[in-house]
């Protein structure tokens, strides 16, 4: 009897011990499941703060472009700006000309990112500018045919422990050669083996993409052939980087 | 003998009750107020961002000077610009708020400065124009 009853006592034990290991486990998983979830609504928030810092950017920079000498027609004696008014000129200077829906001036304009007089340092604006009463493109419904020109433009570029070059050529190798970078750069980090010999793991980036700045800004084009309704479009990349 | 020992156990706890009150109704909403106001718009995050907007939409206006003023009395900022970062560290006896630096890009060239505050209001005066001709 005794032994019976101590054998009883027994499972009872370990049916105790299997029922608190198990609770603990759920515990564990549901806290591990909670961590990580908190975690993953936390950085979507940092990222849609960050993302709505950087729109609010790519708005001040758009509106600094509307009235800035190097892209509108200026009169120096009397410091006067038109502005909105863009002349083709400075365009054809400062731009890559875009065709239709030849992606090649995205890649140009990748590649030759200029440095003026504005910019916001450490990042990269890119701008669009479209012709809207060029080859019809508005009748046929089909803003992306308008032609246009592409350009970029930053400040100093100053804490990146790469090289600036090696940066576009990662970025470049990121991107849909057969769009154009305000769609094809969906991705938030890079990585490429010509940054991880600069110690770097990964790039994250930061950018602009909001409702107000898909609309773009109204524009004037200025050219030989008289004014043309147009359109301004800004787009601003900030990045940050993951060491290895 | 024993209503007369009752009266100021009655009146301490009428004090006690008007001090509470009076703390939960008047001085802990201000507390509470000011200290919102320097995590939030008086954060050196929000005021970098602010003022940083603001002197890069210096460039589309023809306005050449801003007056930014501050919403807490309680806090003072040291604000420089340096290579177009604008760096806001504020000054605070509460040392949380003293933490909260911010720093934000300006899209145009200004020069290097250190920004003084008076009296709660903040001037800056934006200088000539040099533009690529």
């Amino acid at each position: 009897m005794s032994l019976l009853k101590k054998g009883t006592i027994k499972k009872r034990g370990i049916s105790k011990l299997l029922e608190a290991a198990l609770i603990a486990l759920i515990a564990i998983g549901v806290s591990l499941f909670l961590y990580q979830f908190m975690i993953s609504i936390f950085m979507q928030i940092v990222i849609l703060f960050k993302e709505s810092k950087i729109e609010r950017m790519s708005v001040d920079i758009a509106n600094v472009m509307l009235s800035n000498p190097n892209f509108v027609a200026y009169n120096s004696l009397w410091r006067f700006s038109d502005r909105s008014v863009f002349e083709e000129s400075k365009l054809n200077s400062l731009a890559h000309r875009k065709t239709g829906n030849d992606p090649s001036a995205y890649t140009d304009a990748l590649h030759d990112v200029k440095k003026l007089d504005i910019g916001y340092p450490n990042s990269v604006t890119f701008y669009m500018v479209l012709d809207l009463e060029d080859n019809g493109c508005v009748k046929r419904g089909d803003m992306s045919q308008c032609n246009g020109w592409v350009g970029a433009f930053s400040g100093d570029i100053s804490s990146l422990q790469f090289g600036f070059s090696s940066f576009v050529e990662c970025l470049a190798g990121n991107i849909n050669p057969n769009l154009d970078i305000f769609t094809s750069l969906s991705v938030n980090s890079i990585r490429c083996n010509s940054l991880s010999y600069g110690g770097v793991k990964e790039v994250q980036i930061y950018r602009s993409g909001g409702g107000l700045l898909e609309q773009g800004f109204p524009i004037l084009i200025k050219s030989d052939s008289g004014l043309h309704v147009g359109r301004l479009y800004t787009y601003t990349i900030v990045w940050s980087w993951i060491e290895e | 003998m024993k209503g007369q020992s009752k009266i100021p156990e009655i009146v301490g706890i009428i004090i006690l009750f008007a001090v509470t009150v009076f703390f939960a109704a008047v001085i802990l909403p201000k507390y509470m107020e000011n200290l919102i106001v320097m995590l939030t718009y008086g954060s050196g995050e929000f005021v970098s961002r602010d003022m940083s907007g603001i002197i890069t939409l210096l460039n589309a206006t023809r306005h050449s000077e801003i007056n930014y003023g501050f919403l807490s009395k309680e806090i003072s900022y040291d604000i420089t610009i340096k290579d177009r970062v604008l760096s806001v560290k504020p000054n605070s006896k509460v040392s949380y708020v003293a933490k909260l630096t911010g720093f934000d890009y300006i899209g145009i060239e200004v020069g290097n400065h250190v920004l003084n505050e008076v009296k709660g209001v903040l001037s800056f005066t934006y200088p000539p124009l040099k533009f690529n001709q």
